[in-house]
């Protein structure tokens, strides 16, 4: 029987065996296959267009790049084969610079902004080829659509490696607000309570969900919770809070000079005041150890009444909630203001939210950067990132409107394709994205129109190449938001900040804060 | 006799031996650009930046003792149901409950934490319900530097105690069935069979697994840890590469973290060659 | 033929405190599976707010269906099914027979080659010269370079190694008078006798190769070729903290629900959780006795 079994399974991992090599080679054939006519007449068919090896920087949710039907339409429009792979979700960096370091030749390689230091490392070692002149050689669209100021980001030692894409989303003066504190409105209706306008209302409010408990929670009552670590920006446990301490980001703008919040006098404050709210039991006693779903979790429950969310999640949120809660409404408060009445939610003007750069050992790198300004042509580019008119979208007064479900199937993913902006048209496309789902623009104006005036800018938000930030800066923003966190929790005493603030000035503070005002003096005038 | 050992150590010669020459990148800075070779040789340096490092020795002895605890209450267990479900007669319970002990090694820490955040929350939390019930108070366990280092020593032994007993099962299953049939004909109980026949059957198995769980010493969980700590619980709770991981300096620093590996492996391997040489000493069992 | 013994108190109690703390075992263990099945036969709301214990919360089978029947998932099943069938025959064939010389103490030199073995187990040149090893010998893309690296592992050769030491030597050398040669002692007498342990090493590996991700992570570039670790980590850590927390704003709207995570869960990891009942037979008292008689 055994014998039987193992024969079995012997036969069949051989065959197996037999497959995968047949494969292997049926492979390699064809890529030689492809290879060698380009390489043979390089100058008798000069239109004669290479396969394109395209690195995406996470893979696609649901396909791949290969099979979604935008990259065949694009093939078809710019007349360039493009071949994808993607980097894994896990973890991406580490296979980036294993793929790079050991020069695997892809064409174009994108990725997202988190992917910044990388690329500086990449560009520092000579990795990468300098797209200067070919830009200046074929990159007419690129020039024309992308702002110098932009292109100017992915500059190092004056070399241009990369084309970024601007986060540029609705607006004309292209401003980004991450998301806000959002409140059960029902709950605030129910208990007859106006927005709070400053931090002791606010405190109020929350003590009033405490006493009277809207959500009949008895011992699981939370008025306000939030998870360990803020995904818009790491070490702001609750930027919506901090704005009234006057540090809404984590640079602040003192005097002409940018101050890390860290030495703020704000910041002890701000801690001082959410360790008392944690003690009163008004915030989550377990949010050291929330993830993203507890939270949500006990937001959507009913357990708890306000939460920190970014405004794109809103929709999916109030929908579980309205399935517990047939009544249940959601708004974002207003950021309430602190006693010198400063108040506001950080918003980010000028970042970028994409990287594209080209290896050196591309072998194509001229048709990767012509390929990339066909992308950027106009006509190209709306097709990318809308579609056809009459097909994908429809123009009404001036506004983008997205058909469904088409729009959805064929253009939800537009945006990981996009390498440079055409950035006069694009933040109007972008709202026919928005208004994929009815609900979203409302949350979107709550926090961009609405309360615009009460945005503060992050002086950091265009940051080009500073070499100490790129290096030390997250791991510096994680310490931070590890002690503040233990502040908050009890674990360490407000007092003994001074000592805190020192090492973090010796472990690297001093140094960044001086490269951030070098580059912020210069970038002034 | 010898030829039979040719295909297996070319197999290891090539994938193991081979590749082995990149421990010095652990005394260059390491360029990978440059490669391992063109790289510059900095000595001890990256042991040094370790061993100097601001918590190391807190670190160093969170590890050890989670890694300790690890070894006393856990290391047992799967041997514990294995004897136990070699007492079970109904051989359909047998099998049934066998498959299911084994399900949890099959699921990622990531979510094995999450279940455990919520049995332990403050809310609501099924430990703290019971807690109520009895007329305690709540409490965040998994914020609590008391609690954490017997959660994830539990948990780690609920996960896998249950899979790794499948290899004592396999040994006990090796056990020749006269042995029990003599001792019964002696006269004796279930209990005696199971102390003189089956544990000594199995013991060299033990000893196997024991000195082989010795070179792991130092590693205490990463994974689990990173998925179930926080910073309230970081001066029990922080292990080596949990620290490493977290302070970022091994970030893409290859010559560091194979620095931290090649002091984990000298340290374990020390262990197993001084587990086994007393094992041989003692019991007359060893692995060479 | 058993004689019926009258049970004595011994067992009584042996059988109250083994069925006892089995189930009880038993049943925190099997929780938390059923939890994630239930989640992934959920609506997606409910998962969202803890709703779901162990049993689904407005049902619905559509996810499931939705992600067994995707592209990604058939292609990257398939691929898993090879890998393993052929990485765990490879596999056990190399150090079924490796073990053999390695459990004669007595052959010279064999502790040395022994401590060579155990040597690779804590020590390795880490992950980069690893790396141009496979890219050296042209295995980039290619199911090779997944088979062929965890294909011996020590561990296992030293519990085979150790398996054989327990068998009894009389039946080797009965056949060693008869002329039987080193092969033929192995693949008709000894490897027989150790099915218990082929068993569990075969169930090891396989399960091994199933959930192996590092390697298909490192080494297989193409979109095709993917595994169904590297497709389940796409579905299930694109909605991890570390890859939220950079993701960008569209990103995080396009994330997996959850109960598409919990159905590519279930989906990957039953077939592979469920080889273990299929292989309980040759755990079986008994074995050893049937298996040398017969």
């Amino acid at each position: 029987m055994l014998r039987k079994c193992l024969s079995m399974l012997l036969i069949a991992a051989l065959s197996g065996a037999l497959l995968l090599s047949g494969c292997a080679k049926a492979d390699a054939g064809k890529k030689a296959e492809v290879q060698t006519p380009a390489a043979q007449t390089p100058a008798a068919q000069p239109e004669k267009k290479p396969t394109l090896r395209y690195l995406m920087g996470s893979p696609l949710a649901g396909t791949t790049y290969n099979d979604y039907i935008l990259s065949k339409q694009l093939a078809e429009k710019t007349g360039y084969k493009v071949e994808y792979e993607a980097l894994p979700a896990d973890k991406p960096q580490d296979k980036l610079n294993l793929l790079i370091a050991s020069g695997e030749s892809y064409d174009i390689v994108s990725t997202g902004w988190n992917f910044m230091s990388l690329f500086y490392r990449f560009a520092e070692q000579g990795a990468l080829a300098d797209l200067d002149e070919l830009i200046e050689k074929y990159g007419k669209n690129i020039k024309a659509q992308v702002s110098a100021e932009t292109l100017d980001r992915l500059k190092v030692n004056n070399k241009r490696y990369g084309i970024g894409t601007l986060k540029a989303y609705g607006t004309d003066d292209k401003i980004y607000v991450f998301g806000g504190l959002a409140v059960r409105q029902d709950w605030m209706e129910q208990l007859g309570l106006q927005d709070p306008k400053t931090l002791d209302e606010f405190t109020k409010l929350l003590e009033t969900i405490k006493q009277k408990d809207p959500g009949k929670n008895g011992a699981n009552n939370i008025p306000l919770t939030l998870r360990a670590e803020e995904v818009s920006m790491p070490g702001m446990i609750l930027p919506g809070v901090a704005g009234a301490f006057g540090i809404a980001n984590e640079w602040i703008d003192v005097g002409g000079k940018l101050v890390n919040r860290v030495e703020h006098p704000g910041f002890k404050e701000y801690l001082a005041y959410l360790n008392s709210l944690y003690n009163k039991g008004l915030i989550d006693k377990d949010f050291g150890v929330n993830k993203v779903a507890n939270a949500e979790e006990k937001y959507t429950s009913g357990k708890a009444g306000i939460m920190q969310i970014g405004w794109s999640t809103v929709p999916r949120i109030l929908d579980a909630t309205i399935k517990n809660f047939p009544q249940a409404k959601i708004k974002f408060l207003s950021p309430p203001a602190g006693k010198d009445g400063k108040r506001g939610y950080s918003m980010f003007k000028g970042e970028l939210d994409r990287i594209t750069f080209i290896p050196k050992a591309s072998k194509n790198a001229a048709d990767a950067v012509k390929y990339l300004d066909l992308l950027l042509d106009k006509d190209i580019f709306r097709y990318l990132a809308l579609g056809e008119e009459g097909k994908h979208f429809t123009v009404q007064d001036g506004n983008y409107m997205p058909i469904n479900p088409l729009f959805n199937d064929e253009r939800n993913n537009s945006n990981v394709y996009l390498v440079g902006l055409d950035e006069k048209n694009f933040p109007r496309y972008w709202l026919a994205r928005l208004r994929k789902d009815a609900r979203l623009p409302g949350f979107y104006n709550e926090l961009h129109v609405n309360l615009k005036t009460l945005l503060v800018q992050d002086p950091m938000a265009p940051m080009p190449y500073l070499p100490e930030v790129i290096k030390s800066g997250s791991v510096m923003a994680q310490t931070v938001n590890d002690y503040a966190l233990k502040v908050v929790m009890g674990v360490e005493k407000i007092d003994e900040i001074d000592n805190f603030v020192k090492k973090w000035k010796a472990d690297g503070g001093d140094k960044v804060t001086k490269e951030v005002n070098d580059w912020y003096a210069k970038n002034k005038k | 006799m010898y030829i039979l050992l040719i295909p297996g150590v070319l197999f290891i010669l090539l994938f193991k031996y081979v590749p082995m020459y990149g421990v010095v990148i652990a005394f260059k800075d390491f360029n990978i650009f440059k490669g391992v070779f063109a790289s510059q040789w900095v000595g001890f340096d990256n042991f040094i930046r370790l061993f100097h490092s601001d918590q190391f020795f807190q670190v160093f002895f969170n590890t050890l003792i989670i890694s300790f605890y690890k070894m006393v209450f856990i290391f047992p267990l799967p041997i514990f149901i294995a004897l136990l479900l070699n007492e079970v007669r109904l051989v359909l319970f047998k099998r049934t409950v066998q498959t299911i002990v084994s399900l949890p090694h099959f699921l990622s820490w990531a979510i094995i934490a999450g279940i455990f955040i919520d049995i332990l929350s403050p809310y609501g939390g099924m430990v703290n319900n019971l807690i109520n019930a009895l007329g305690g108070s709540s409490i965040g366990f998994m914020t609590s530097e008391k609690w954490f280092r017997s959660i994830v020593v539990f948990s780690s032994g609920w996960k896998e105690a249950g899979w790794q007993s499948i290899i004592f099962l396999a040994a006990i299953a090796g056990i020749g069935q006269e042995q029990y049939e003599s001792a019964k004909i002696d006269g004796a109980g279930r209990v005696r069979q199971m102390l003189h026949i089956t544990v000594p059957n199995i013991a060299s198995t033990i000893i196997l697994m024991f000195i082989m769980r010795l070179g792991h010493v130092l590693e205490a969980g990463f994974t689990q840890i990173l998925v179930m700590y926080n910073p309230t619980v970081y001066g029990v709770g922080d292990v080596i590469e949990t620290y490493v991981y977290r302070m970022g300096i091994g970030k893409m620093d290859y010559s560091y973290s194979t620095a931290v590996g090649l002091f984990q492996s000298v340290v374990g391997f020390t262990l197993v060659i001084s587990g086994n040489w007393l094992s041989k000493k003692i019991t007359q069992k060893s692995i060479w | 033929m058993k004689m019926k013994i009258r049970k004595t108190f011994e067992d009584y109690s042996v059988d109250t405190v083994a069925y006892c703390f089995l189930i009880l075992f038993g049943l925190s263990t099997l929780v938390p599976f059923l939890h994630v099945i239930a989640k992934a036969f959920s609506g997606n709301w409910a998962v969202t707010s803890g709703k779901v214990g162990i049993w689904p919360i407005d049902m619905q089978v559509e996810t499931f269906k939705y992600v067994i029947t995707s592209v990604m998932f058939v292609r990257s099943f398939f691929i898993t099914v090879v890998v393993t069938v052929v990485g765990t025959v490879l596999s056990l064939i190399v150090i079924g027979i490796t073990a053999y010389p390695l459990s004669k103490k007595e052959l010279p030199g064999i502790k040395v080659v022994l401590l060579m073995f155990v040597f690779t187990m804590l020590f390795s040149g880490g992950m980069i010269p690893f790396y141009l090893l496979i890219k050296t010998l042209g295995l980039i893309d290619n199911l090779f370079s997944v088979i062929l690296p965890p294909l011996v592992s020590v561990f296992y050769l030293l519990i085979i190694k150790n398996y054989y030491e327990s068998l009894p030597e009389s039946l080797e050398e009965s056949a060693r008078l008869d002329g039987a040669s080193d092969i033929n002692v192995l693949f008709s007498i000894i490897i027989p006798l150790s099915k218990p342990v082929f068993a569990t090493i075969a169930l090891f590996t396989a399960v091994n190769y199933w959930n192996e991700y590092f390697y298909p992570m490192l080494f297989l570039n193409k979109e095709k070729l993917k595994t169904l670790q590297l497709y389940l980590v796409e579905v299930i850590a694109s909605a991890n903290e570390s890859v939220i927390s950079k993701a960008s704003l569209e990103e995080q709207e396009n994330l997996m629900p959850e109960n598409v995570r919990a159905s590519a869960l279930i989906a990957s990891t039953l077939p592979i959780a469920l080889v273990y009942p299929f292989l309980q037979k040759y755990f079986m008292k008994g074995i050893l006795i049937g298996s040398v008689k017969g």
